[in-house]
């Protein structure tokens, strides 16, 4: 397919995506759902005004989240949250549903390009996956602040380890450890902004695979597959 | 109310991933890693001042 064609398509998808979206505001206006202000009773704002901001919001989040790799549910759930009037239980489950969505649409793509790979994402993949049941039901039970103080915590945790750690565009790992070359766990992927080809190999398995913890704030917001 | 959050979110996303895979092309590693370092600080701190009702 030529690239003119390409851009045609997704063109027309774009406008297709969004003649859909002004025709689903038009109609929810006629609902009970329209009623609803997600910004509250006492809201100066109209419901749709709440829509179309999030909307302009999520559209940044989403260039964003491709370009730093996060997904939509880590920066969509404290950012939403933190500046819309909206209830917390509705941001993290609307967070949610971004970060499945998010990593379905761009598991393919990731999967086919080799920048993200099956054998590192199963392990880590099914033991969050088990972890997260009893994380959300822990997260339930805690109070809203908490959550938000320890959702805070986590993501400035992440923050001073990226500062922290040397070398983290390309990590230099020396030699494989043993769990790591019984599942096969290296492999090859294209920089697409250098054109080089990047070899990886991962060390301290067991370690990292013993780090997938009960955690009640990770485990309600992000899934998704793991790069390094 | 939940579609009322769910539906934009949904197709902003969509919609900014696809602009931002031509932009993540043109990007280096080193200059992602500043932006993801600045986002999450932003993003955590956010979070974190409003559990504590600040």
């Amino acid at each position: 397919m030529g690239n003119q064609q390409k851009f045609l398509r997704k063109a027309t998808l774009i406008l297709v995506l969004l003649v859909a979206f002004a025709l689903w505001i038009w109609v929810m206006g006629g609902t009970a759902l329209g009623e609803v202000n997600p910004g509250g009773q006492a809201s100066s704002l109209p419901w749709w005004a709440w829509v179309l901001i999030l909307f302009v919001l999520t559209f940044v989040l989403g260039i964003v989240a491709v370009l730093g790799g996060v997904g939509g549910g880590v920066l969509f759930v404290p950012i939403v949250s933190g500046f819309f009037p909206f209830h917390l239980d509705f941001v993290r489950c609307a967070g949610l549903l971004v970060a499945l969505s998010g990593a379905l649409s761009a598991g393919p793509g990731l999967l086919r390009a080799g920048m993200a790979d099956l054998r590192l994402a199963l392990p880590t993949a099914l033991i969050a996956s088990t972890a997260s049941i009893i994380g959300a039901l822990m997260g339930l039970a805690l109070p809203t602040y908490i959550i938000q103080i320890s959702l805070g915590v986590t993501i400035l945790g992440i923050v001073a380890i990226m500062i922290l750690a040397k070398k983290s565009e390309y990590p230099e790992v020396r030699e494989m450890d043993g769990l790591a070359q019984m599942l096969g766990i290296h492999g090859i992927y294209t920089d697409i902004s250098t054109r080089e080809e990047v070899h990886w190999k991962v060390h301290r398995t067991p370690l990292s695979l013993g780090h997938q913890q009960i955690s009640p704030v990770h485990h309600r917001h992000q899934r998704r597959l793991d790069l390094h | 109310m939940l579609p009322l959050i769910v539906v934009p979110s949904l197709i902003g996303i969509m919609l900014g991933s696809w602009v931002g895979v031509p932009i993540l092309a043109r990007t280096k590693p080193a200059i992602i890693r500043y932006i993801v370092i600045i986002l999450l600080l932003f993003a955590g701190l956010r979070a974190f001042l409003k559990g504590l009702g600040i």
